[in-house]
């Protein structure tokens, strides 16, 4: 009997679910914190297409790409990156976190100098491997 | 809009954050300019292309520099070959001690190699934020006053091929005030994984 290998049937197939990793903290006043995890469930891979978040003041934040890269050469100023809820800031073109990774790692500095209250929401595709 | 033709949900690609039709503002009914920046071809090529890394810029690193009174701050960015910059921001830390059009910070992006430019003279920072202008000034996010977010995408990327880089030029009209400048690049580069 011929082999399928390579064939259409073998290739995996996935379904795709709208999804967002929710990152809360509370950062003191000029307070730094790097590396931080935002674990992507064990069970999907996670396509970051936007990011939008609030605060309760300004902050600065980096983050890692699934290469492990920096996705910035600096921290970038939140009001250039974060976008609102209706209006996510475009990641492009995706970057796929795999699933059980550590995902985006922040980094994050507080800059107002007081308590902070930090949001952020990484939205974009959940997939999930069916076969 | 009525005179628009209804496109079916199942023929958008929603893994793509530069589809025009995925995100709301993005449409061509909420924001032609954009709607059509996202259909350029070569953005479309970027979006869909294999090995893209996404790739922001900070310019100047550190992201709030002090650009004192009357001065002209090039920054060379540190990119990597093939960059392609696909959308700026720009913004002041100290928007509020600002007057008017006097105190001012002035962005030009040069091609360090060909010498083209991105604005025809430098721009105003205020032309470089996605917030809506209202009484002159930008208007914070979460108002309700059209926050398209922070990025402004140009109508093509553009391809920054070595041995060239993007020279960000920043320019405080002030003649009193140190500004704190940041512009911010997004751009995308070709990687081997």
């Amino acid at each position: 009997m011929a082999s399928n290998a390579g064939s259409a049937e073998d290739q995996p197939t996935y379904v795709e679910e709208p999804c967002f990793y929710v990152f809360t903290t509370q950062l003191s006043g000029n307070e730094h914190i790097g590396q931080v995890a935002v674990n992507i469930d064990r069970d999907s891979d996670f396509l970051l297409t936007g990011i939008n978040g609030s605060s309760d003041g300004e902050y600065s934040l980096n983050f890692r790409l699934p290469s492990g890269r920096l996705v910035s050469n600096a921290e970038i100023f939140n009001g250039d990156l974060i976008g609102t809820a209706n209006q996510p800031t475009a990641i492009g073109p995706p970057p796929i976190y795999r699933a059980g990774s550590v995902g985006p790692q922040l980094d994050l500095t507080e800059l107002t100098g007081n308590s902070n209250n930090i949001n952020i929401v990484f939205s974009g595709i959940r997939r999930l491997r069916t076969t | 809009m009525l005179n628009q033709p209804w496109i079916d949900p199942r023929d958008v690609d929603w893994t793509s954050a530069l589809n025009g039709v995925r995100n709301p503002g993005f449409r061509i009914n909420n924001n032609p300019f954009v709607n059509a920046a996202l259909k350029d071809i070569y953005m479309q090529a970027l979006a869909n292309g294999k090995s893209i890394e996404p790739r922001i810029y900070v310019c100047p690193d550190p992201e709030n520099q002090a650009i004192p009174p009357g001065v002209t701050f090039d920054y060379e960015v540190p990119s990597e070959p093939n960059t392609w910059v696909w959308a700026v921001s720009a913004s002041l830390a100290n928007p509020p001690n600002t007057i008017g059009a006097q105190d001012t910070l002035l962005v030009q992006i040069t091609d360090s190699t060909t010498g083209s430019t991105l604005f025809s003279q430098p721009t105003q920072q205020t032309n470089l934020t996605g917030l809506p202008i209202i009484s002159g000034s930008p208007t914070p996010q979460g108002s309700g006053n059209g926050y398209r977010g922070p990025q402004v995408i140009i109508s093509t990327p553009h391809l920054y091929a070595p041995p060239s880089y993007p020279v960000v030029r920043l320019v405080n009209t002030s003649s009193t005030l140190t500004l704190q400048a940041r512009v911010t690049l997004y751009t995308c580069v070709e990687y081997d994984l």
